[in-house]
C-alpha cells in the first residue's frame, strides 16, 4: 500500500440498468465495482469515459466499492454492451491533454475497461390489444354479412 | 405527469436558493477562492410504481472558483423499511470536483408500499478549499411528494391485458362458433345438392 498506481487492475462489477420504459422516464446505466491492484494499491481515485462524457466515480465512504453511473433519454439511450473505461489520475490528466489538443481519446489506455450490458428498454407493445380485438370484430362482422347478402340475394 | 411538473419545480427552487446564497456570498471583494456546489436530486419517472424502478439521480455543480474536496452525498430518505434498493449507493463520495466541473450519482430504488411518499432532500457535504477546515454542509432540491400506486392499479390500466382477451374470446366461442358450424353444415349441404341438381339439367 502507499502506492499510487495501480498495477494489473481487476474489476469485478456488477452492472444494472433500468428496463421498463413505461414507468421510467430515462435509461439508467448503473455499473457498482471493486477493484484489486496486484501492487495492493488502495485509496485510488477514479475517473470513467461513458457515452454520457468524462466524470469522476463515485466511491463508498470506507472506499471500497465503486459507481460508475448516467443516465440517457429513452429514444436515444444506447442498447447493447456499453464500455466504461476507467483511469487513474494520470490517465485523466493525459485524456484531457489529449482532448484539449484535439486528438482522440483512444490512444490513452484505460486502467481497466467495464462492459456494462443494456439489453434495450421495454416501450409498450407494438400494436394494443383493443385495436386486434376490433379488426377481428371488423372482420367477423364482414364475413357474416357478406355471408348473409349471398344468401338473401 | 403532476409529479415531473413537481419535480422541475422543486428543483428550480432548489437552484434559485442555491444561487441567490452563491451570488450575496460572492459579492465580497478579495474573498479567496472557495468551492460552491449547486446541488439537484430529481426522480425520472413516469410513474411511481409499488415494487418498480424509481430512477434518482443526484448532479453536483460547482460554481466555486476552487475545487470541492471530500465531497459525500448522504441520502437519508430512502430506509429499508419503505425501500428495496436496487442498484447504486444512498452514501457516496467524491474525492474532488474541479471548478464549473459536474459529476453525477443515480440510484434505483423500488418502493415496497404504495402510498403518498415526500421524496426529502439529501445532505451534501464538502470542504470548499484546499486549506479549509470547516466542512461545508448543504442540501439537494427536494424532489417533494410523489403518490406510489399499487402495482395492482398500474397492471388494470397499462397492462395488455392478453388473458383478459383470451377469456373474452372464449367467451364468445359459444355465441358465434356454434352457430357458425351449425350454418356451414347445412349450408355445405345445400350447396352440393344445388351442384348435384345442376349437374343433372345440364
Amino acid at each position: 500500500s502507499g502506492s499510487s498506481v495501480c498495477e494489473n487492475a481487476v474489476v469485478e462489477a456488477s452492472g444494472f440498468t433500468t428496463l421498463d420504459a413505461t414507468i421510467v422516464s430515462k435509461v439508467a446505466y448503473i455499473s457498482d465495482f471493486t477493484l484489486t491492484c496486484s501492487n495492493g494499491a488502495k485509496d485510488i481515485s477514479l475517473y470513467a469515459e461513458t457515452s454520457s462524457g468524462v466524470a469522476g466515480v463515485a466511491r463508498s465512504l470506507d472506499g471500497s466499492r465503486y459507481q460508475v453511473s448516467w443516465i440517457s433519454d429513452i429514444a436515444s439511450a444506447p442498447s447493447g454492451v456499453q464500455d466504461i473505461k476507467l483511469f487513474d489520475e494520470q490517465g485523466y490528466s493525459a485524456l484531457k491533454k489529449a482532448q484539449r489538443s484535439g486528438e482522440s481519446s483512444s490512444g490513452v489506455k484505460p486502467l481497466a475497461t467495464i462492459s456494462l450490458y443494456h439489453p434495450g428498454a421495454y416501450r409498450g407493445p407494438w400494436v394494443q390489444s383493443e385495436t386486434i380485438a376490433v379488426i377481428c370484430s371488423i372482420a367477423i362482422f364482414y364475413y357474416a354479412f357478406k355471408q348473409k347478402s349471398i344468401i338473401t340475394e | 405527469m403532476l409529479t415531473r411538473l413537481a419535480c422541475l419545480m422543486m428543483l428550480f427552487i432548489g437552484l434559485m436558493a442555491a444561487l441567490t446564497s452563491a451570488s450575496t456570498a460572492e459579492v465580497t471583494p478579495g474573498a479567496p477562492d472557495r468551492a460552491r456546489l449547486l446541488a439537484s436530486k430529481i426522480v425520472h419517472n413516469l410513474y411511481l410504481v409499488e415494487g418498480s424502478d424509481i430512477i434518482v439521480h443526484y448532479s453536483l455543480y460547482n460554481i466555486g472558483t476552487a475545487p470541492a474536496l471530500n465531497v459525500q452525498l448522504t441520502d437519508p430518505s430512502f430506509n429499508s423499511d419503505s425501500f428495496e434498493i436496487a442498484a447504486g449507493q444512498l452514501q457516496v463520495k467524491f474525492e474532488r470536483i474541479a471548478p464549473s466541473a459536474n459529476v453525477s450519482h443515480t440510484v434505483v430504488v423500488r418502493p415496497k408500499q404504495f402510498g403518498y411518499y415526500n421524496f426529502t432532500a439529501a445532505e451534501v457535504s464538502y470542504l470548499p478549499s484546499e486549506d479549509s477546515k470547516d466542512v461545508q454542509i448543504g442540501y439537494t432540491s427536494e424532489p417533494g411528494e410523489g403518490a406510489i400506486i399499487p402495482k395492482r392499479d398500474f397492471d388494470r390500466k397499462f397492462s395488455p391485458h392478453h388473458f383478459d382477451w383470451v377469456i373474452f374470446a372464449l367467451m364468445l366461442v359459444p355465441t358465434l362458433v356454434v352457430p357458425f358450424l351449425m350454418w356451414r353444415n347445412i349450408s355445405s349441404k345445400y350447396e352440393i345438392s344445388a351442384k348435384a341438381k345442376g349437374a343433372k339439367k345440364y
